[in-house]
């Protein structure tokens, strides 16, 4: 019986100290091309710059021995974690996630801004018609780390002087759910991004706020990957960045062929023409367009301030400047 | 469970080193111990990245700290709040179709149909149509943990009236017990066992559905339970803060087991239906 017990303790001790070691010796390792790329993005029209990048199988053509894989997740969050456990090498995430990381000691930085966004705040009830009709009432946001509930933060305190007024009925829906749930009636507001804005308010909603307003033009998504990474791929990173660059002109320079590409990813619906309205859809009230396709970040330094004074940031850790953020090639964008 | 002098079912041989002999709180604490340290000689020797692991200490501060000021004292109560009403409601349920089932033979096979048909719905599968038709409330919630708790309780109550003992129920139509009084006298305490055990079973199942519900659900604020609590400290990266909301949600289970044990001790061990 003695034996049989030493033995089995023995064994227990093994096992315990091969998954130690196992633990402590994993690890991706790489110099040069990068073996492997797995790019993570979430739905939305924001996210456009990747979808042409992985249609034209760009990454590939020019780094045949990688393996690339594109992942589309339902939100930030899930990306987030890819990164950090090193599962995802780029993500695509918005700027409000982005930050929380960044200030939790994170080490990423954004490689390749991809766009400016205004956002908007969609109500259906006719008698919801500004931010301070809200209190008390149901509103979803993707994340409560998310762009969109930081500037829902920013409203509050400008339109009901406490900025998390709102707090306390606010909901995290992905933008599908969230759609369907404003244009059902079961929330009351829904703080989305394009295209679910555009179709909402195609559907019968109406702008109840715009982040614009509210922050100036901002950046709205952003693509992010590990210091590491970087380190290890520095050529690869700055290709990444010249690629979406490049997919910027795209859109800007040949809207038509971009929006066919787009209709290609989403399998026919919607049409090329949807596509193409979206893309550069500019609203009456709107100097210029929702979307603005660039590279230059603009309004990391103001959001990461808001978001710090609200305490969403953990309390410490402000970025001196907007390069702390981002990698070199994005510098001479001369973002802020 | 035992204690020193309760019967013992099978002879056990003398332990060798004279574990056993040593009292409960003391064995549960040395392996409670075992495992921290376990736990922290992880973090010490592996170095795992401080968003996937959080130590021992950590944890400990960050409950500490919760408790303190609220943050995670709240959303522990907001759970057990909603978990309490749903298991009642559950409880009343079952209470009522077992009834129906033990006094009418429509009622058994009705009660065995739903059973075999709901039962092996899980809570959260449920969550999305609950929450079409009830809206997104604590109302659709509590549909659905009522779902997860009515059929463990029912199944077990239908089989404690079941397995009672034929002889008991004999003697008690023999002295003219009307129908009612055999429920009450004879068939619910012989049930009892099956009962503790099904309510058991419903209050774990519930705590499942529960925290898998708020993960989905997400409500912000104040109204938020553990397991929004949890997918908060997710968002915001607060590893620590997602350890402390399961060691949380561990010793509210350790707590619960206790009190089903105080209740079983009292009534099944001491009248000798169960053996501890």
């Amino acid at each position: 019986m003695k034996t049989r017990l030493t033995v089995l303790a023995a064994a227990l001790a093994a096992v315990t100290l091969a998954a130690f070691a196992a633990v402590a010796l994993a690890g991706n390792r790489a110099e040069g091309p990068p073996s492997k790329i797995t790019v993570a993005y979430q739905p939305g029209l924001g996210y456009a710059p990747l979808i042409l990048m992985k249609q034209q199988k760009l990454i590939e053509k020019k780094y045949p021995g990688t393996k690339v894989e594109w992942k589309v997740l339902a939100s930030g969050t899930p990306i987030t974690n890819g990164v950090i456990s090193g599962d995802i090498e780029i993500g695509a995430v918005g700027t409000g996630p982005f930050l929380v990381g960044w200030a939790r000691g994170v080490d990423w930085k954004v490689i390749a801004p991809l766009n400016l966004g205004d956002l908007w705040l969609m109500a259906k009830d006719p008698n919801i018609k500004s931010v301070a009709d809200l209190k008390g009432k149901r509103v979803a946001t993707p994340t409560n780390t998310s762009i969109q509930a930081v500037v829902l933060r920013k409203m509050a305190q400008v339109k009901l002087g406490d900025p998390k007024a709102l707090d306390s009925t606010l909901l995290a829906m992905d933008h599908p759910d969230g759609m369907q749930a404003l244009l059902s009636g079961q929330i009351d507001a829904h703080f989305t991004s394009p295209p679910f804005q555009f179709q909402e308010k195609v559907r019968g909603a109406h702008i109840v706020g715009k982040s614009y307003n509210y922050f100036g033009a901002h950046t709205f998504l952003v693509s992010v990957m590990t210091q590491k990474f970087y380190d290890d791929h520095t050529d690869f990173a700055k290709f990444f960045y010249n690629q979406v660059a490049a997919m910027h002109n795209l859109i800007k320079k040949n809207p038509d062929k971009a929006a066919h590409i787009l209709q290609d990813d989403a399998g026919g619906t919607p049409t090329w023409r949807q596509f193409k309205q979206w893309l550069v859809a500019k609203d009456p009230g709107l100097k210029g367009p929702a979307l603005t396709w660039t590279t230059r970040p603009l309004g990391l330094m103001r959001t990461a301030t808001f978001m710090s004074k609200t305490g969403q940031l953990g309390g410490s850790r402000l970025p001196p400047s907007w390069r702390e953020l981002v990698f070199p090639p994005v510098y001479p964008t001369k973002g802020s | 469970m035992a204690t020193a002098d309760a019967t013992v079912a099978m002879p056990r041989r003398p332990a060798a080193l004279g574990w056993a002999r040593l009292p409960l709180w003391v064995r549960r604490t040395i392996l409670f111990a075992l495992l921290i340290a376990g736990w922290q000689a992880y973090v010490s020797l592996a170095h795992p990245n401080p968003f996937f692991f959080a130590t021992p200490w950590q944890t400990a501060k960050e409950i500490w700290d919760g408790f303190a000021h609220g943050s995670l004292a709240r959303p522990t109560w907001t759970t057990l709040k909603i978990l309490l009403e749903g298991v009642g409601i559950g409880i009343l349920v079952a209470a009522v179709l077992t009834a129906f089932a033990t006094l009418t033979a429509v009622g058994d096979d009705l009660l065995a149909l739903l059973t075999s048909i709901l039962n092996p719905l899980p809570g959260v599968a449920v969550l999305p149509l609950a929450m079409l038709w009830f809206g997104i409330s604590t109302k659709a919630i509590l549909f659905v943990i009522a779902n997860a708790t009515i059929w463990p309780i029912a199944i077990a109550v239908t089989t404690g009236f079941k397995t009672a003992n034929q002889t008991l129920v004999s003697v008690g139509r023999n002295i003219g017990l009307s129908r009612v009084r055999q429920i009450t006298d004879v068939l619910a305490p012989a049930a009892l066992p099956y009962v503790i055990t099904g309510v058991k079973t419903a209050w774990a199942f519930g705590w499942r559905t529960i925290i898998a519900a708020e993960l989905v659900f997400g409500v912000a604020g104040e109204n938020g339970g553990l397991g929004f609590y949890i997918n908060n400290a997710r968002n915001y990266f607060l590893t620590s803060r997602m350890f402390a909301g399961l060691v949380v949600i561990a010793i509210l289970g350790v707590v619960f087991e206790t009190l089903f044990g105080m209740l079983e001790r009292r009534t099944v061990v001491r009248w000798g239906m169960k053996t501890s």
